[in-house]
């Protein structure tokens, strides 16, 4: 058995909007373990952003057992949770968000310059990391120079660049077209074959079916697997 | 990394930072102009006098330096007295006074006389002729002011007498100076019609010779630092009249000055709330409009403390960059604003509202980068109170 980098027990997430509770997340149970690719679909508005980000350590769960990469989640610290994002979790949205005023790389090595690397070695790690999303020839290009799979890919670069051992990809390749989302899954992919482990949110069935374990959601709540499947 | 981020940050509407940084410079100069102005006029009488170059005044009791036409008794004794005092140079005796001058034969006009022998730099400069010498008793010096008034060019005659019959329309027994040059007195209002001649002459026309009158005695020290204590022991000594060293006599106008602080502080205080306004707006707007980036920045991993002052460091580097503008407009400002007011006419020739000290420059840095630091809490608390994933769910996800 792997080891285990997540694991959750009866989460729940309550929204209060205008006095209604809103319930975003019911009762979730899931583990995530080294070197996994999980997918996870479902309709609009079932909970899957925000499972991410609770699994992500930007959110808090309302109720429920939580473990971060060996850590009770419930005891960590705003400070604690920032540096577990910085250090174990890879992040990617469906839109980009990369600073305009920044070139590629600048915008790739600013995880590293907050994780306090020297110069040299920052500047080592960018190319590493630009060439294995395939776009060492634009590191000194601003995002408005690229197209937008190219910017995506460069926001997986950021996202890669501190080694993080699990990557939550909230639809990444939902304002993406199809060929060009093709190029975003094939890295995923890559990533996966070379050992990081994905939590992937998708609306498309080809994407999610590339994973090595498939969820759906609905309503607050991961289904159980359908009959029949392996 | 924090200033790489807010640099670049201020640059990505290079327009919109442009006009901000120009706004808070106006305003900046208005700050440096309150800052010169609030001691402007003490720090340019401090000027003149320290141009003038004596470092105790000796006035009647109860003035200060040509306050009024009021005069003491005895001067050319107590100036003898004052000149053997140890550590002083030389004392000048100086009587000033109203009278009345006229060119031969023509309708007199008032005006002031000033009585100084030679070297007499305390009062007057020299714009055209030549100035008094030692022996000169019956030349005068005149104002441009006067010399329009009269029709007086060098070499002219002067009519000059202390009293005047209006029936007759004549000066009571005259006495008449050659005009040897035209003089700036530093002194005078700038429509003034004055002129100046040896000190014993000036006392005959004011009636002031058997008296022995003066107004001022302008001594010089050996030592410039020792005024404080030849103007206390002129005091002592002579009980008729007062003495200031220039710190005591900036003293005795600051009172008179008190109307300028106030006004500066007000119209300061306005210009800096302004800068206030302007940075602040300027840098919640542009927080507000990536809230989404900054969540973003957030949840990869970087610290709240990081984008706080990022958020800080993006107001004061307006601060900064709207300096030079402040400075350099500030002072094109004052110098206009300083041409006005001195050309009215109840102020000395001399004199200047707006002048730049260190410390006008000092406090105004300190009071821009005051500006900047609480311009910066509101947008800082912003991006402090910045919940990431609520951000996200707004922002990111489209
Ligand atoms: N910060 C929030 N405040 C209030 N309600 C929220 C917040 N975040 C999410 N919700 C609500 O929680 C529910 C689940 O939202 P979530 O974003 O997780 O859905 P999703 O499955 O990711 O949907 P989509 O596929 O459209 O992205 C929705 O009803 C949403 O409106
Ligand atoms: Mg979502």
């Amino acid at each position: 058995m792997s080891e285990r980098l997540v694991s959750a027990r009866d989460l729940a997430k309550d929204y209060q909007l205008d006095g209604f509770a809103i319930h975003a997340l019911r009762s979730v149970t899931l583990e995530v373990h080294a070197g996994e690719f999980i997918s996870i679909m479902g309709a609009s508005g079932c909970g899957k952003s925000t499972l991410l980000h609770i699994l992500g350590a930007v959110d808090v769960p309302s109720a429920g057992e939580l473990t971060l990469f060996g850590r009770n989640a419930a005891e960590l610290t705003d400070a604690e949770r920032t540096a577990l994002r910085l250090h174990h979790l890879g992040f990617v949205f469906q839109r980009f968000f990369l600073l305009p005023m920044l070139t590629a790389a600048e915008n790739v090595m600013l995880p590293l310059m907050e994780a306090g690397l020297a110069r040299r070695q920052r500047e080592e790690r960018v190319h590493e990391v630009m060439e294995y999303v395939g776009l060492a020839q634009r590191m000194r290009h601003k995002p408005g120079q690229l197209s937008g799979g190219e910017q995506q890919r460069v926001a997986i670069a950021r996202a890669l660049v501190n080694r993080p051992q699990l990557l939550l990809a909230d639809e990444p390749t939902g304002e993406l077209d199809e060929a060009t989302g093709e190029q975003i899954a094939e890295l995923l992919q890559r990533l996966h074959a070379d050992g990081t482990a994905i939590v992937l949110v998708t609306h498309n069935p080809e994407l999610a079916a590339r994973a090595t374990r498939q969820l759906r959601m609905r309503d607050g709540q991961i289904e159980p697997p359908m009959e029949g499947a392996p | 990394m924090v200033g790489f981020l807010a640099i670049r940050g201020l640059f990505r509407h290079p327009a919109r930072t442009l006009l901000g940084v120009l706004g808070v410079g106006v305003a900046g100069a208005l700050l440096l102009d309150m800052q010169m102005l609030s001691r402007g006029l003490q720090a340019s009488l401090h000027r003149i006098l320290k141009e003038v170059g004596y470092e105790v005044r000796v006035t009647p009791r109860g003035t200060l330096p040509f306050d009024t036409d009021a005069t003491f008794p005895d001067g050319h004794r107590i100036a003898a007295a004052i000149t053997a005092h140890p550590g002083v140079d030389h004392a000048a005796p100086i009587l000033g006074g109203s009278v009345y001058a006229a060119r031969a034969g023509r309708e007199p006009v008032s005006a002031f006389v000033y009585g100084m022998d030679p070297p007499t730099q305390a009062l007057w400069r020299v714009l055209d002729g030549r100035d008094l010498a030692p022996s000169d008793s019956m030349y005068a010096v005149v104002s441009p002011a006067l010399a329009a008034a009269l029709g007086l060019s060098i070499g002219d005659s002067l009519h000059a007498a202390g009293e005047y019959t209006s029936q007759l329309g004549m000066l009571r027994s005259p006495r008449i100076y050659v005009v040897t040059g035209i003089a700036e007195f530093h002194f005078d209002l700038r429509t003034q019609r004055s002129f100046a001649i040896g000190t014993r002459e000036a006392q005959h026309l004011r009636n002031e010779v058997a008296r022995d009158g003066l107004s001022l005695i302008a001594v010089a020290l050996d030592d410039q630092t020792s005024g404080d204590a030849v103007s206390a022991w002129v005091r002592d000594t002579f009980p008729e009249v007062e003495a200031f060293s220039v710190v005591e006599a900036l003293d005795a106008v600051q009172g008179q000055l008190a109307y300028f602080n106030l006004f500066s502080l007000v119209l300061g205080s306005v210009s800096m709330v302004v800068c206030v306004l302007l940075v602040g707006t300027m840098v919640a707007l542009s927080i507000s409009e990536r809230l989404g980036e900054l969540a973003i920045l957030r949840a990869i991993g970087l610290r709240r403390r990081r984008l706080v002052s990022m958020v800080f460091l993006e107001s004061l580097a307006l601060v900064l960059l709207s300096m030079p503008i402040a400075f350099g407009a500030g002072h094109l400002i004052s110098l206009w604003l300083d041409a006005i007011l001195t050309r009215a006419p109840s102020i000395p020739v001399d004199m200047s509202f707006f002048v730049f000290t260190r410390r006008a420059a000092l406090r105004t840095l300190a009071l821009l980068f005051l500006s900047g630091s609480i311009a910066g809490l509101y947008p800082a608390l912003l991006v402090a109170r910045l919940r990431i994933a609520p951000t996200l769910h707004s922002e990111v996800m489209g």
